[in-house]
């Protein structure tokens, strides 16, 4: 049978996730621009663990969860999420998975991608993206190497919210 | 999928259209949460002042520098400070210029300054239980700082005028040049988009320009220009990197034309 949504599971995790984040790492820059953020992490992990259906609907319920906390368009992160989740998801069962040093290149490369998808999608839906430059691909660096070493911990948070029936 | 992100952009044309359901059910989030996340902010306060602590040590150190000498030199202008102000007392009292202060106020503490790296919002501890209302403006002594785009109970969020979605209608005291500054983006200068013929030069203030379609009132203070390459950009005046206390303006679009500094029928920005 496929995996199927652990909903308290899910739903304790997504709420941890933006309440921490929005309390916390928000206020925190690592650096000049890079914060840690936990969602989409979380979002990656979800992507990685789950099948695609499955990580289109978490990454949806993320997504307008994290809306709720934020001023710009309602429903501009679900619509995001839920297309990044889709999109990691395919790209997972069609990667090769050979280990852990394979995952953690993973995901510094799915967090750089989906940062700059989210840039670029908020300059779309007249939010406020930094400025392209530089300065901010070395931000994208840095939320690499955040998002390699994140990678494992976020993917056993994806696959803790979804319960694998499988015998 | 296509369901979901199909939903997801039916969700963001009825917040575009109408942000009624979607903003009470922001303010409820803002509500419920407050205690957890100031809680969780408190516990974690501590390591994010070391961290600051740690990563900004140098910048810190130049600050203090640099506010030794600017106290210095404080001290040595505050008598004529003193005496500027009664001259601006005597000034007001002649001519009347003084509608900023009819303006019912609330004095908010700063509780939390957060970015998504899309958009800065800070969050103030006054809300709709003191009067506030989205839409009115937030300043501090320097001048604007935002607009409350949020208010539920005993709490406000508020967009800084660096914000893409701002748009503010300003004159130019100096030779009424008229015209409309946007937000482009956190830490970034305001772009500025004057009428034509308009005369600035690198430095101006500008204010507030409370023309018809503005929903500031006019005279507050907004930035200095930076004139260059025949474009122009605006330098916020006052400080967004460190904002403690604010004020909030109890005004709204509705009673925002209290008074205005000019007549000319173009500048008012859609805010």
């Amino acid at each position: 049978m496929r995996p199927h949504i652990s909903w308290p599971h899910a739903l304790a995790a997504i709420v941890g996730v933006v309440v921490v984040q929005v309390a916390n790492f928000d206020r925190i820059l690592l650096a000049d621009k890079v914060r840690i953020d936990l969602p989409m992490l979380a979002l990656i992990g979800i992507g990685f663990a789950a099948p695609p259906t499955t990580a289109t609907v978490l990454g949806f319920v993320l997504g307008v969860t994290l809306d709720l906390f934020h001023l710009g368009p309602f429903g501009f992160h679900a619509l995001v999420y839920c297309l990044v989740a889709y999109s990691l998801a395919q790209a997972k069962l069609r990667a090769l998975q050979p280990g852990r040093a394979f995952l953690t290149f993973q995901g510094m490369v799915a967090a750089a991608v989906v940062t700059a998808v989210v840039w670029l999608a908020g300059a779309v839906f007249g939010q406020s993206p930094p400025k392209f430059d530089l300065g901010n691909v070395g931000v994208l660096l840095v939320v690499a190497c955040i998002g390699g070493i994140a990678v494992h911990p976020a993917t056993r948070l994806g696959g803790w919210m979804i319960e694998d029936r499988r015998p | 999928m296509a369901l979901l992100a199909l939903t997801a952009v039916a969700l963001m044309t009825i917040d575009a259209r109408s942000t009624g359901p979607f903003a009470s059910m922001r303010s409820a989030a803002l509500t419920v949460t407050a205690p957890v996340r100031d809680l969780a902010g408190w516990a974690v306060r501590p390591i994010a002042d070391a961290w600051q602590g740690a990563v900004h040590y140098d910048d810190l150190a130049a600050e203090n520098d640099e506010l030794r000498r600017d106290l210095a030199a404080l001290e040595g202008r505050v008598a004529s400070i003193e005496e500027t102000e009664a001259e601006l007392e005597a000034l007001r009292a002649a001519t009347g210029v003084d509608y900023l202060e009819q303006v019912p106020r609330v004095a908010a503490t700063v509780v939390t300054d957060r970015t998504n790296g899309l958009e800065r919002i800070i969050e103030i501890d006054r809300g709709t239980d003191d009067g506030v209302q989205v839409g009115m403006p937030v300043v501090v002594g320097d001048g604007l700082v935002g607009r409350v785009e949020l208010a539920a109970g005993g709490r406000a969020e508020v967009l800084l005028i660096t914000d893409g979605r701002l748009q503010i209608g300003v004159v130019a005291p100096r030779t009424r040049a008229l015209g409309i500054a946007a937000g482009e983006g956190i830490d970034e200068a305001l772009s500025l988009d004057l009428e034509e013929g308009a005369e600035l030069r690198t430095g101006d203030r500008l204010e507030t320009s409370g023309l018809d379609r503005s929903i500031y009132p006019g005279g507050i203070p907004v930035g200095r220009a930076v004139v260059a390459d025949g474009g122009a950009t605006l330098e916020p005046l006052a400080d967004l990197e460190r904002l403690v206390f604010v004020t909030v303006l109890l005004t709204t679009v509705d009673d925002a034309t209290i008074d205005t500094t000019t007549s000319e029928p173009d500048g008012g920005g859609e805010g």
